[in-house]
């Protein structure tokens, strides 16, 4: 008999203040296992403080934060980071140590640490053992920081701008070892204002703001879904004739329209095409186009 | 079955799943593979793609379920005959063109007349080349 299994994470009216800021304010979230879930937003959105509160890190004002099935104060911390590997920008490591001190010192720390795999990675990004942590590039404290988060194999990984001074082979090759991972069944939530590099990778993406989560939506699905369509109808009609079913926005441009369109694409070419016009065209939306467009409807509320 | 057969363009207006399976099915219709030939692992092509395993695997499952591939546990993915015969194979896939030609033009608002009639100059043109030279050696 197979329950179904719970979610990599479950979060319902999370909070959490600063002061007078409100850096999360009602968060609710799901991760399913096995998945690679963007989380996107600003600088200041709550994407940082969320994680952290996840990893026990923060404590809540309030809500209910579950990991791997648990909730996260009935772990102990040091029973939580065996499970949960962190990598976050700017995270302090052990500077005074050499590389190969560091990754011994982890090694000594977690009972699940992979040696072998361990090898493999550091063979991967060519990292010197015998280097102090703090003349490192950027971009290998970045790699290094990676090898210590999925040394001891965790079920799950959360990177928090994760590839910040790494180039675009080297973050290639970062990537490659989260997505062997979530081969592997593991789950990683990867917090980035890179979207195109978002866009390739994740399965789901959340857009935060504010401490607020606006949307999750599967990434397959926006490309699938989200369309933009220009229409310059030969005579003059109102906006209101063309909030058609699965049109989310009517924008006039000129003498011509700018339809944001989220379903049934094909039934409203249809209609579309019935009405004389001069153009009648559909542009794709990717990842980048839909988050501002989230942006610009959460700027434009009151 | 190399990588290098497949490319995937992210910000396409086409889920990377069936930008996929179209290359997948491409590659077999085509006879550039064969029957029998290993496709690369899930973890394999989501690393070389730098995409989500579950991508892959959702090609793969709609692959399978369409006849194109075939899933041997403990072995991998391996190409399968595709649905139907071989002529069916390939008339299908020119259907498919055909239909994301035509789905493209009625989205630019072109009459259905002016589509069939394109369709029609078209194939005078490339029939009337090829009979061409055949027609040249036959009359000396």
């Amino acid at each position: 008999m197979s329950q179904a299994p719970s979610p990599a994470v479950r979060i319902g009216g999370l909070a959490k203040r600063f002061g007078e800021v409100k850096a999360v304010d009602g968060v609710d979230l799901e991760v399913p296992r096995g998945c690679i879930f963007g989380l996107l937003g600003p600088n200041g959105a709550g994407k940082t403080t969320t994680l952290k509160l996840l990893l026990g890190l923060l404590h809540p004002d309030a809500g209910t934060l579950e990991v791997l099935g648990k909730p996260v104060n009935r772990f102990t911390l040091p029973d939580l980071l065996q499970r949960v590997g962190y990598v976050a920008e700017g995270r302090d490591l052990y500077g005074y140590m050499r590389v190969g001190e560091l990754i011994g010192f982890n090694a000594r720390l977690y009972r699940n640490w992979d040696h072998k795999a361990v090898s493999r990675y550091l063979d991967l990004f060519r990292l010197p053992m015998d280097r102090k942590v703090e003349d490192l590039s950027q971009g290998m404290k970045s790699q290094l920081a990676l090898v210590l988060a999925l040394g001891h194999r965790p079920e799950l990984l959360v990177l928090d701008e994760p590839t910040g001074g790494l180039d675009p082979l080297m973050r290639r090759e970062f990537l490659s070892l989260v997505i062997e991972e979530v081969a592997g069944g593991r789950t990683a939530i990867l917090s980035s204002h890179i979207l195109h590099e978002v866009e390739r990778v994740a399965d789901l993406v959340a857009v935060m703001r504010r401490g607020r989560i606006l949307a999750v939506r599967a990434v397959e699905a926006i490309r699938r879904d989200e369309k933009r369509v220009r229409f310059v109808p030969q005579h003059e009609i109102s906006p209101d004739d063309l909030r058609l079913p699965g049109v989310t926005g009517v924008e006039r441009q000129g003498k011509g329209f700018v339809l944001s369109v989220s379903s049934d694409l094909e039934a409203l070419l249809q209609r579309l095409a019935a009405i004389p016009h001069f153009v009648l065209e559909v542009v794709d939306l990717n990842l980048e186009d839909v988050f501002f467009d989230y942006m610009g409807k959460e700027e434009s509320t009151p | 079955m190399r990588d290098l057969w497949f490319h995937v363009n992210p910000s396409l207006g086409i889920p990377i799943y069936a930008q996929l399976t179209g290359q997948i099915r491409a590659l077999v219709t085509s006879g550039a593979v064969s029957p029998g030939d290993p496709l690369p692992s899930v973890r394999e092509l989501a690393v070389s793609l730098a995409i989500s395993p579950n991508t892959v695997a959702r090609a793969y499952l709609e692959l399978e379920r369409d006849g194109w591939v075939k899933a041997v546990p403990g072995k991998g993915t391996f190409v399968a005959g595709g649905p139907g015969s071989g002529e069916d194979q390939r008339s299908q896939a020119v259907l498919e063109k055909a239909r994301a030609t035509v789905r493209e033009a009625l989205a630019q608002g072109m009459e259905p007349v002016k589509i069939l009639e394109l369709f029609q100059a078209v194939l005078m043109q490339d029939v009337g080349q090829q009979a061409g030279p055949s027609r040249r050696r036959e009359s000396p």
